[in-house]
């Protein structure tokens, strides 16, 4: 067996005596000891964790949409700087695509919604189509150009959301989609300084 | 001379100690041998596929129908000719999940990890084209390579890769990728590029 040496010679005797005995120091348990740094360091771990996790989190949802406003159709309302009142999407209809240049096998939903700004500077915004339910994972459609597809829109109507805007304005926007397209559909309006949160308008299906 | 007997308690948290030690070594051993390597870091996911067969990434499908070596291609008033090898790519691409942003902005030829991309000097070529959701383009991209590149020990197994990404940046994104061998391709006195077809597959 090991044995460990007397206190050196040098101390007292009676120094010696009030030394804690190494029997005493091993019975007060490695967890007793350092269990005051031990608390502090799980606390310091697991608040750095969730602050470090709460920051990237909320910037990562914080310039996303991912908070949705579910709107009706012809329901006003205010949101971003702006009232907005989204028509009726209106599917054209076979002899409408007809005189339109389109690639085969597609539809086209034509989308309209009256902008009313509030706010001293117009808000800018951005429009898509979600596709979700169906046979295809879920998925984003952008605006076509009607330049592209040869539409006559409506006069006075715009494609994007100016910011320069003086008074209301028709936004209207085509949507030039597979006729694979057969899930839920959601017209999606972001304005930036409002995300996550965005305005949410279900377009049904075509008949 | 008092003598202290060392408890069997000590004696077994230095063997704990050690043991810990021990497994932290052979633990960092294990993470420096599987960490990926500087090459492999935000690489991006392959999808191999054979040209006629279309392959599918996470927001990029696209079919390779026929790839040629001609001696001239010509693009409108632009032409292409001399020393240098064309390669041109039949290709038809589309975007899978959103089209936001999304372009055919990667395309390139690689032989013997050297990277050739596609050439900018044609300009109705698919490179950069932005592609619809669910709606396939059809178009041309046009690779200039070095003169004697088909006397290279790779040029049999070239690839063909393809991304789409914002701001070109393919990394922990799908490349689909088809290999050809450059010195089988079928050859042609001139190639006529037009621009891209939307909605053609």
């Amino acid at each position: 067996m090991t044995k460990l040496s007397t206190p050196p010679a040098s101390i007292p005797d009676a120094e010696a005596d009030a030394l804690p005995p190494a029997r005493a120091i091993a019975s007060r348990g490695w967890w007793r000891t350092n269990l005051a740094a031990v608390v502090v360091t799980l606390i310091l771990a697991v608040t750095t964790v969730v602050f470090t996790s709460y920051k990237e989190w909320s910037d990562y949802f914080g310039y996303r949409a991912v908070q949705p406003v579910t709107v009706d159709e012809s329901a006003p309302i205010d949101f971003g700087g702006a009232t907005w009142r989204v028509e009726p999407a209106a599917w054209l209809t076979a002899a409408e695509k007809s005189s339109l240049t389109l690639p085969p096998s597609t539809e086209v939903v034509l989308v309209r919604v009256w902008v009313e700004p509030t706010a001293i500077v117009p808000p800018g915004c951005l429009v898509e189509l979600q596709e979700s339910g169906g046979s295809s994972p879920t998925r984003v459609f952008s605006p076509t150009s009607d330049f592209t597809i040869d539409l006559d829109v409506t006069p006075g109507a715009v494609a994007y959301c100016p910011t320069d805007a003086a008074g209301p304005y028709l936004l209207e926007v085509p949507f030039v989609l597979p006729n694979t397209v057969d899930g839920d559909l959601t017209l999606q309006v972001s304005v930036a300084e409002e995300l996550p949160r965005f305005l949410s308008i279900s377009v049904p299906a075509k008949q | 001379m008092t003598e202290t007997v060392v408890p069997s308690t000590t004696h077994r948290s230095r063997w704990i100690t050690a043991g810990i030690l021990a497994s932290l070594l052979v633990a960092a051993g294990l993470v420096g041998l599987t960490v990926p390597s500087e090459g492999e870091i935000g690489s991006p996911f392959d999808v191999t596929t054979p040209i006629g067969e279309p392959g599918v990434g996470r927001d990029i499908a696209a079919t390779v129908h026929s790839v040629q070596r001609p001696t001239r291609v010509e693009d409108g008033g632009w032409v292409g000719e001399g020393p240098s090898v064309w390669v041109v790519a039949d290709v038809a691409a589309e975007a899978v999940l959103s089209d936001k942003a999304t372009s055919l902005d990667y395309a390139a030829i690689v032989i013997d990890e050297v990277t050739y991309s596609a050439s900018e000097r044609p300009s109705n070529t698919l490179l950069d084209w932005p592609l619809s959701t669910g709606i396939s383009t059809r178009g041309w991209l046009v690779f200039e390579l070095p003169e004697r590149i088909l006397e290279s020990t790779g040029a049999a197994s070239a690839r063909l890769e393809l991304a789409s990404s914002a701001l070109n940046d393919i990394r922990f994104d799908s490349r689909l990728v088809t290999v050809i061998d450059l010195t089988a391709l079928p050859t042609r006195d001139v190639v006529t590029i037009s621009g891209p077809e939307w909605g053609r597959r």
